[in-house]
Parts: structure tokens; C-alpha cells; sequence
């Protein structure tokens, strides 16, 4: 069977799984950061048969309060769009996936793969259009609620998001003036190489300005803080006040899948996507099998150091616990040394590569600094959230309006000048 | 009159007057422990000396008369110190058991311990003269020696007042304590008047001690309802419960006494009352017991209203006027078969009911006794216990239907076909008149338990079902009816006087 | 007098009006705690609470208790100043006489710990020093509003 035909379908599959996948990390992370910012331990009570992995059981326990929650329908609500809105929370914030490129493409026997699920000409703008679409979720919700309080909310976020899209596509202009191209992997392929040799050629260095714009306007597009007006839950009240159960917890996905899709975004367009740091393509698919080593050796080393951690934690779940709960340093520890052995033997008998092979030792290597950029990327999301206060009303539509659309609009220009001093232009 | 100057203000008084007693009406008050208005003037605690102009040493106030041109002077440092060493002395053998003391909230050693004392004890509580802490001194009355100030004022009023001379002091100086006479008790009917009169926690009530802490508690103006002399009392109670009955001073109609059995008959008003109507389907509504009451009013010729010399004027008023009004034909009378006493010559009455007059002078007729033997069908008798003063009655209610509008589970509402509960006279304003014609009035004390309401209320909701109005708005509009109808009812104006202090 | 508006403090420059320097001190502020909590859990000062216990101060206000004579009958005396002092008027006291002496005891002490607020004034106004705060008690939860209303025997037991 023709790679061609069924490597879409895998690839859909992949661009569904790998936000659905990093959702709990996501909700984890953002508990257990928070919690350490702030000189707390964050979650970690909630257990399987003793194990509680450092709070990522609350995760599960969530999704089980929260499937078994009673879902509560307020009377006289416009039920189609009371239910369209979560729906397409969670529906939209999905979509960038399906045309981020996660690794270079491959060449089998001469037809050319493309690792992502659509292969689209216009990638950014397909990107900017679909996000446009997340107010419609917002407005649905507020509305079709019959609770004025979530429509002043529902309208309040309408006016914040289609105020920051004009920033956010503004701020990319720059970037698709240097590039020449609105095709992602092109523009990730584009970043690839050094500027003066000490830089990754990435966009973040070429437009730091638009790189800026680009990341504030992406905070208040996903509704983050400082910019979760729409949200305010403790103040103000936001849009999905009268939702509960498995339709709150769309809302709750929509907004993490969407920090999760902001921050692939982000990776892509400007910290050079799948690319590796000063090694592209072909350097990687000629050494890959050095690369097989290093991943090999480093996950083998990583077990190591995990190993320690864990006999460490042993010591105090000793001292500390008295029922099932100290068990669970040893099984994590019987984990990590069978991994930690497993890498050592793929070490030990790694075979020689054949073409094929090399290609997609490559596109793992490439793909796991794609996903590496993600999650860094959210980190910063949830470091900023827990740093920064939330903005007034005033404040946030003045930064917009005032602030950002005019900076990006000196990007622009200040772009232009470039291109024609430095003769890259057409 | 007399001209006196006290403290440097010069006031006329009348002749003849206690210093102490002259004082006070001219707003100043000296401190005493032995000096009962009610009582012999003895002047043996010494609390109230003053300095009299002309005399060298203090005088006591409680034995001095006022002459014409006394200066008195009852703030000089010589005064305030006397009363301070007075103080350490009445102290030098007490207990200091407060914390177990009856009397503390209202204990006169307290109050002038914090007026006039304040000092430093010079001795410890081991020094001090151990005596009996519990003396039955008869049936009603407990006594603590050690409290004992020896004022005498329980002594001087089984003397004076009451006349049987029960008390005695025995013993001289540090051991002399308040005792009866061998094989003798206090046994007088008046008795626990001197547990009122005492300004300490010695004499102590058998049946409120320990009872309830006295600053909890707080009072309402009321009338004793035991006998037609109308005594007048405070009620003080604490969380809706009565939990004592104490002489308020009238001159006119007790002075500053009552009688035991008065005294002590309030346990009815917090125990085995009447909380909800019934009937013989059981518990009802007020509006269910008012509409099966008047289910048996359809024909008024064979019904036979009792009224009773217990209820209040106005409650008889109104039930006067609801047979007028309401139900044209319907019998009432009025009239009592409780057990009648003695007149001894003091407070007691042989009429053992507070408004036998009040109903006489109403107008509804006493020939309870004659009616009940008549043909009526349907009796409703109101707050009188017929079958509980006279058991001989049941086979004369035998074949009538009863209603009891009854506060209590007397033998007349166990007898009843319909039961519906209605105030007592401590739930309730209103007034008794007494055998002298001394209409006295009385304010409610506590909330009325359960459904239980007055009689104006039931007769007024009786009459609003009859479709017919008794024409007052209030029960204020009733008394003042009633006041100007019924001559010599005029409105008394109550002046509040403070017991403790007399 | 109008009212006029004081300006306090001075008007922000250029680089705070821009927010990205002040933006980034705060980050490394919040970053630097992260790190610390990272590298050492131990440092913090959460308490793993029910395997972990705070050491409880010498006048730590716990449960009351009702102290007992030599001869084991309890030390109060019925006279109600806690009941008078407590403010959330959670004791509830009866009164009777003690056979022997005419002393004042009491025959009915009831503790509803669920209105208590622990001010410890019921200590201060004890005259015979019969209840104390002193059980460093304070896990007092129950699932029966009926089993924390504390009687006689239970305060005397402690």
C-alpha cells in the first residue's frame, strides 16, 4: 500500500491525539507551577493504588468529577446554541493542528510526505481565519445562556478578540515579507541555517518587534491572563457562567488546547519549528545514526538521574507514610529502570540504518524539538499567568487599539526598509 | 415641715422622718444594710452613718429624725471612710463564695463592696469563722450562716410583720448566727419574704435556688392572680419560662410583702400547658378549632357561656360583648367553685380568684351553678376549671358538648369535647380589679406557647366568622371602653418602685 | 474648599511606561521561587497535614476539659460565669445541690462544640479553675451534630 494514500490518515490522527494528549500535562503543569511559584506543594493527595505521580492522578479524578457532575440546563436558554458553544470551543481550538508541519517531509521511492494532516498553500491564513472563528463560541455561549451577565461577558470578549486579531495579523506581515511565502513548512524550512553563525536563523530573531505583538496578541486571543477578561470568573463574570459538567469542561479543554495550538503556532512561525539548532535536514539524515546514540544515551542518562530522585523520594514516603502510598518511589523506580535498560540495550543493538530508516530517525529527532518548543512555550503561557494581575477593561482595549496596531504597523514599515536596504526583496 | 440641708442643699421635708428616709426623697442615697422601710428601725450595721452639723460623732440616719435646721453631710471623707471600714468589717467572716451564691448579680455586699469598700483583705479565707452553710430553716427557706450579716431584718419581720417571732439570733459576736427556736421551724405563710428582705445570700429560696442566675433574668409588672387582694409583683423570667415571683411595693395593696402560697403558684404557667387545639379527630389549627367551635353555635338558645373570675377584665369584657353581638340568646355566666381559704388578717383572701369583683362589676351574672343544671346543650366555659374544683359536675356535663378554653390540661379540658388553648394571665396584658375595687393592671411577662392566644382574639375571630363586629380595632380600644363605661375603672398610672433598695 | 486630586509618587518614564522591563523583574521574580521549590521540595513550608503534624504551642486552645477534684468529683461549681462570658453562648449549664455539704453542682454541662469560637474567655471566668482549653485537642470532627454537643462525663474524662 502506497505510503502516500495512508499517511494522511496517520497524520490527521496524529494532529487530533498530540493537543488531546498534552491537555492534562497542560492542567498538571499549570496546578503544580502555580504551586511552586507560589511556595505551595499544589495537588498531590489524589492516588491509583498508592501512585500519584505528583498530582497528574487529579488530573483523571477531574475528568471523572466532571463526567459524573450533574449538567444543569438552565431554563430558557436557546438550547442549539447553548450547545454549539462548547462544541465549537473545543472543535476550533483543534484545528491549527491539522497544518502545522511536525517534521520535514519525507522522501519515499520519489513521491514526496508531508508530516502534517493538510497541506495547505495559505497555512497562515487558514490559521488566522479558523482562530477568528473561537469568538463565535464565546458569543454563542453568552448569549444563548438568557443570563445577562454572561452576555455582557460573551460581548466583552467579542470586542477583545476581534481587537487583537488586527494585532496579531498585522504583527505576521513582516515576518511573511521576509519569508515570501505563506506555506508553513516553508517558512519552517526558511529558518533553518545561522545568522552570523551564532544564531539559529529563526523568525524571533529576524522580527523581534512582530514576535512581541505576535505573542501578546496570541495571550488575549486564547483568553489568557493578563488578558482573561472574558473569563473573570472572581470578578466580573464571564460567559460561561451558567455552564456545568462536560460542557464547562469543553470551555475548560477549548482554552488549553488553544494555549497548547497558540504555542505550536508561536513555534513554527518564529522559534523555527521542527527545526533542529544548526543542524537542517540533510546534516541530520546523514548522521542519524549518531542521533539514534545521543537519543538513546541521553534518555539512558536521564533514567539515571532519575533513578536517584527516586530512591530520595523513597527515603521520605518512608518516613512519612504508613499505608500504600510509600510504595510508590519502588514501582516508579521498577518504571524507570526498565526504560533506563531499554535504552541502554537500543544502544547496545542498534542496527545500521537504511534510508528509510535515517529519514525517520529524523523526523523523531525533528518532531521531539517541535513538541519540546510547545511545551516550552506553554510554560512560558503559565509562568505568565501566575506572574501578571489581570488587566482593566480600558487598559486592555488601549494597549490594542493604541498601542500594539501602531507598533506593528512600524514593523511593517521598519521590515521594508530592510528589504530594500539589505536587497532581499522581490 | 422640716428644713434640712444635705450636702449643702437646703430641701424641706416632712416631720417625723428617718434621716435615711428624708434623704432619699431628696435624691440622696445613703447606703444600709438594717434599714428596711417596712420594718422597726434598729440601726445595728452601722452602714449608714452620716455626719450630722453640732454632733461630734457620726450619727446613723436610720435613727435619726429630722429636725428642722439639720445639716447633714453624707460625702465627708469621714462618712466615706467610716462606710469603708463598716465594709471590712461585715467582710471579715464572709465566705466569698459568690460563684455559688444565689444572691450575686443582686447582693447588697457586692454592690456597696464596689460603692464604698474596695479595700484589700487583711486576712485569708482560712482565718475566717466557719459556720453551717446549709440551716433548713423550714419548709421554704434555706439558710447560709456564713453569708449572714446579721442585719436582723428577717428576724424584725417575723416580729412586726407577721407576728410569730420564729428567727432569734443566738450566740455573742463572731459566733452568733440567725437561728429558730428548738424543734421550731419558719413556718410562717410569709416567710419567704424574708428571703427577699435579706441584702445577702443567706436567706436563700428552696425553690429557686440554684434555679437560674439572676442577671439572666429579666422582669415584667404583674398582678398575683392567687387570691382577690391582687397583690403586685414582678415576674422575672429567662427563656420564656417564669422562674420567680417577687412583692412589688403598693402601698395601697401589699406594702412590700406577698404570701408564700402566691409566691410559689406559678409552675403552671411553664409546665403541662395546652399547646395546640383538640379535638376528637385530634390536633387542629387555630382556624380549624374556631370553625369546629362554631359549628356548634348554630342554634345560641342551647348555648351556655361560663365565664370564670380568673380571666381578665378584659377578656370578660369582650366575652360579654361577643354574647351580646355575636350570639343574641346564648347564656353567660360567670362564677367559680375553687376551694375558698381563710382571711388571716393580713394578705390572704378567702376568694382564691384575683377578678371575682371585676366580674361583678362587668356584669355577668354568678349563677354558674343554676345555669349548668339547665338545658343547654353546648357549654363553653372559659379558663375555669368546673370539673377540677368540683369532680361532682362530670355527671351534670355528661351529656352536653364542652369546649375549654383552658391554658392548662385541667380535669375540665381531659373532660372536654374540644380543647383550645388560650393565654395566661402572664402572656397577656390586661388587669384584675380586687376585692376592694382597685382595678390594677398588669403587662405580659413571656411569649405564649404553642397556638395559644387570648380570649379577646379567640372571640374576635369567633365573631369575625358570625359575620359580626365587636367594634374595637385593639384591645386598646377595648380597655378604654371598658375604662370609661364601668365608673372608678379610671386608668391607674403604675409608678415602678424599686424593691431591692427599700 | 474644592477637592482637588494629589498626585502621589512620580509620573512613571519611558521605561516603565513601556511595562516590558518591570514585566520581566516580576517574571524572574516568580521563576526564581520556581526554581527554588523545584530543586528543594523540603524547604517549603506546607505541611503534609495528616501524616505531618504541627508541634502545638504551649497555650494552644484545644477542646475544654472539665478538671476533677482529689476525690474525682468534678471541680465546678455551677456558678455560670463561663456560660455568662461565652459569647457564642455554646455552654449550657444546670444546676443542683451536692447531698453532702449544700454546695453548688453541676448536674447538667453541655459543650455544643460546634458554636464554640475557642476565645478561651469560659478559662478566664472560671473562679475554681474547673475548665481548661489545655487538651490540645482540635480534630474534633464528627459526622453526628448530636455526638458534638459534649457532656459532663465526656468534658471530665478529656
Amino acid at each position: 500500500m502506497p505510503a502516500e494514500l495512508f499517511m494522511p490518515f496517520v497524520m490527521v490522527l496524529v494532529a487530533a491525539l498530540l493537543p488531546l494528549q498534552l491537555l492534562p500535562a497542560m492542567i498538571w503543569a499549570e496546578r503544580k507551577v502555580s504551586a511552586f511559584i507560589q511556595d505551595r506543594t499544589g495537588p498531590n493527595r489524589a492516588d491509583i493504588l498508592g501512585i500519584r505521580l505528583g498530582g497528574v492522578i487529579h488530573s483523571i479524578a477531574d475528568v471523572v468529577k466532571l463526567i459524573a457532575k450533574e449538567d444543569m440546563t438552565p431554563s430558557k436558554v436557546n438550547s442549539f446554541y447553548y450547545s454549539l458553544g462548547p462544541f465549537l470551543a473545543l472543535f476550533i481550538s483543534l484545528i491549527p493542528f491539522s497544518i502545522i508541519p511536525l517534521a520535514d517531509t519525507l522522501k519515499i521511492g520519489g513521491a514526496a510526505i508531508p508530516l502534517r494532516a493538510v497541506t495547505l498553500d495559505v497555512g497562515i491564513l487558514f490559521i488566522l481565519a479558523i482562530t477568528s472563528f473561537h469568538v463565535y463560541a464565546v458569543v454563542f455561549a453568552g448569549w444563548a445562556s438568557n443570563n445577562s451577565f454572561s452576555l455582557l461577558g460573551g460581548l466583552r470578549s467579542a470586542a477583545q478578540m476581534v481587537s487583537y486579531e488586527l494585532g496579531l495579523g498585522l504583527s505576521l506581515v513582516g515576518m511573511i515579507m521576509v519569508a515570501q511565502t505563506l506555506d508553513l513548512n516553508e517558512i519552517v524550512r526558511q529558518q533553518g541555517g545561522t545568522i552570523f553563525g551564532i544564531l539559529p536563523a529563526w523568525n524571533v530573531f529576524l522580527q523581534p518587534l512582530g514576535f512581541l505583538i505576535f505573542v501578546v496578541s496570541i495571550f488575549a486571543e486564547t483568553n489568557r491572563n493578563p488578558f482573561d477578561l472574558p473569563e473573570g470568573e472572581s470578578e466580573i463574570i464571564g460567559f460561561h457562567v451558567e455552564y456545568s459538567s462536560m460542557r464547562f469542561a469543553f470551555f475548560f479543554m477549548g482554552e488549553y488546547i488553544a494555549i497548547i495550538g497558540g504555542s505550536a503556532v508561536v513555534a513554527t512561525l518564529f522559534l523555527g519549528g521542527w527545526q533542529v539548532p544548526f543542524f537542517d535536514t540533510e546534516m541530520l539524515r546523514e548522521n542519524a545514526m549518531l542521533a539514534a546514540r545521543i537519543a538513546f544515551g541521553s534518555t539512558a542518562a536521564l533514567c539515571v538521574l532519575l533513578s536517584i530522585i527516586l530512591m530520595a523520594y523513597d527515603k521520605k514516603l518512608q518516613a512519612l507514610y504508613t499505608d500504600k502510598r510509600r510504595f510508590e518511589a519502588r514501582v516508579l523506580l521498577g518504571i524507570v529502570v526498565t526504560l533506563g535498560a531499554g535504552a541502554v540495550g537500543g544502544l547496545l543493538f542498534l542496527p545500521t540504518l537504511s534510508s528509510l530508516g535515517e529519514q525517520i530517525v529524523t523526523a523523531i529527532v525533528q518532531n521531539t524539538f517541535l513538541v519540546g518548543k510547545i511545551l516550552l512555550f506553554c510554560f512560558f503561557f503559565i509562568w505568565v499567568r501566575w506572574t501578571l494581575p489581570r488587566f482593566r477593561y480600558d487598559q486592555l482595549m488601549n494597549l490594542g487599539w493604541k498601542t500594539l496596531i501602531p507598533l506593528a504597523l512600524l514593523n511593517i514599515f521598519l521590515t521594508g526598509v530592510a528589504l530594500v536596504l539589505f536587497d532581499r526583496g522581490a | 415641715m422640716a428644713k434640712i440641708t444635705i450636702n449643702g442643699v437646703e430641701q424641706a421635708v416632712e416631720d417625723g422622718l428617718y434621716l435615711i428616709e428624708a434623704a432619699r426623697r431628696c435624691g440622696v442615697d445613703i447606703p444600709h444594710y438594717c434599714y428596711h422601710p417596712g420594718l422597726p428601725v434598729e440601726g445595728n450595721c452601722r452602714m449608714c452613718s452620716v455626719e450630722v452639723e453640732g454632733i461630734p460623732k457620726l450619727q446613723t440616719a436610720c435613727t435619726t429624725i429630722v429636725q428642722d435646721g439639720m445639716v447633714v453631710i453624707t460625702d465627708s471623707e469621714k462618712v466615706v471612710g467610716e462606710r469603708s471600714d463598716v465594709m471590712e468589717f461585715l467582710l471579715r467572716n464572709h465566705p466569698i463564695d459568690c460563684p455559688i451564691c444565689d444572691q450575686a448579680g443582686e447582693c447588697g455586699l457586692q454592690d456597696y463592696y464596689m460603692e464604698h469598700g474596695l479595700h484589700d483583705s487583711r486576712i485569708t479565707v482560712s482565718e475566717k469563722v466557719k459556720k453551717k452553710k446549709r440551716v433548713d430553716l423550714g419548709p421554704n427557706v434555706v439558710l447560709d450562716s456564713e453569708r449572714c450579716i446579721l442585719c436582723t431584718r428577717c428576724v424584725r419581720f417575723c416580729k412586726d410583720v407577721v407576728g410569730t417571732e420564729e428567727l432569734v439570733i443566738k450566740n455573742r459576736s463572731n459566733h452568733a448566727e440567725i437561728t429558730t427556736f428548738p424543734g421550731k421551724g419558719l413556718v410562717n405563710p410569709y416567710a419567704l419574704n424574708t428571703v427577699d428582705i435579706c441584702p445577702v445570700g443567706a436567706l436563700t429560696s428552696r425553690k429557686f435556688r440554684f434555679q437560674c442566675r439572676v442577671w439572666y433574668m429579666k422582669n415584667a409588672t404583674s398582678i398575683c392572680p392567687g387570691c382577690e387582694r391582687g397583690c403586685n409583683i414582678w415576674i422575672d423570667h429567662h427563656e420564656n419560662k417564669i422562674q420567680r415571683l417577687r412583692p412589688r411595693l403598693n402601698p395601697d395593696v401589699n406594702n412590700y410583702w406577698m404570701c408564700d402560697e402566691g409566691r410559689l403558684d406559678f409552675h403552671w404557667i411553664n409546665d403541662d400547658r395546652v399547646l395546640r387545639a383538640e379535638g376528637p379527630d385530634g390536633l387542629m389549627r387555630p382556624d380549624e378549632a374556631d370553625r369546629a367551635v362554631l359549628a356548634l353555635l348554630s342554634n345560641p338558645g342551647d348555648v351556655l357561656i361560663v365565664a370564670s373570675p380568673r380571666s381578665t377584665n378584659e377578656s370578660l369584657f369582650a366575652l360579654k360583648r361577643f354574647v351580646e353581638v355575636a350570639l343574641p340568646g346564648a347564656a353567660l355566666t360567670g362564677g367559680s367553685f375553687r376551694p375558698t381559704g381563710d382571711d388571716d388578717g393580713f394578705l390572704r383572701l378567702p376568694d382564691k380568684n384575683p377578678n371575682s369583683r371585676g366580674m361583678r362589676e362587668i356584669g355577668i351574672a354568678g349563677d354558674l351553678e343554676n345555669r349548668l343544671n339547665g338545658s343547654a346543650g353546648v357549654v363553653l366555659v372559659f379558663e375555669n376549671d368546673l370539673l377540677g374544683d368540683r369532680p361532682d359536675l362530670e355527671s351534670v356535663l355528661a351529656g352536653k358538648k364542652v369546649v375549654a378554653f383552658t391554658s392548662n390540661r385541667t380535669a375540665t379540658a381531659r373532660g372536654a369535647d374540644l380543647v383550645v388553648p388560650v393565654t395566661t394571665y402572664a402572656e397577656l396584658n390586661g388587669s384584675f380589679t380586687n376585692h376592694a375595687g382597685l382595678r390594677q393592671e398588669f403587662r405580659s411577662a413571656i411569649r405564649p406557647p404553642g397556638d395559644s392566644r387570648s380570649v379577646f382574639d379567640v372571640v374576635k375571630s369567633l365573631s369575625g366568622l358570625l359575620g359580626k363586629e365587636l367594634g374595637w380595632e385593639s384591645e386598646t380600644a377595648l380597655t378604654k371602653e371598658m375604662t370609661d363605661v364601668i365608673t372608678g375603672w379610671g386608668v391607674r398610672v403604675e409608678e415602678e418602685t424599686e424593691l431591692h433598695a427599700g | 474648599m474644592m477637592i482637588g486630586v494629589k498626585k502621589i509618587g512620580k509620573p512613571m518614564d519611558i521605561k516603565e511606561r513601556s511595562y516590558l522591563f518591570e514585566i520581566a523583574r516580576g517574571m524572574m521574580t516568580s521563576i526564581r521561587h520556581f526554581i527554588r521549590n523545584v530543586l528543594n521540595q523540603g524547604a517549603m513550608p506546607t505541611l503534609q497535614y495528616p501524616e505531618e503534624k504541627r508541634v502545638l504551642p504551649e497555650r494552644f486552645r484545644g477542646r475544654h476539659r472539665l478538671m476533677q477534684r482529689e476525690d474525682g468529683t468534678p471541680r465546678c461549681v455551677a456558678c455560670f460565669c463561663c456560660q455568662t462570658a461565652c459569647p457564642a453562648d455554646c455552654i449550657s449549664i444546670e444546676a443542683t445541690e451536692r447531698d453532702d455539704e449544700g454546695e453548688k453542682v453541676a448536674a447538667r454541662f453541655d459543650i455544643n462544640i460546634l458554636r464554640c469560637v475557642f476565645c478561651g474567655l469560659c478559662v478566664e471566668a472560671c473562679p475554681c479553675d474547673a475548665i481548661r482549653m489545655d487538651t490540645g485537642m482540635y480534630e474534633l470532627a464528627d459526622t453526628n451534630r448530636e455526638n458534638l454537643i459534649y457532656d459532663l462525663n465526656t468534658l471530665l474524662r478529656h
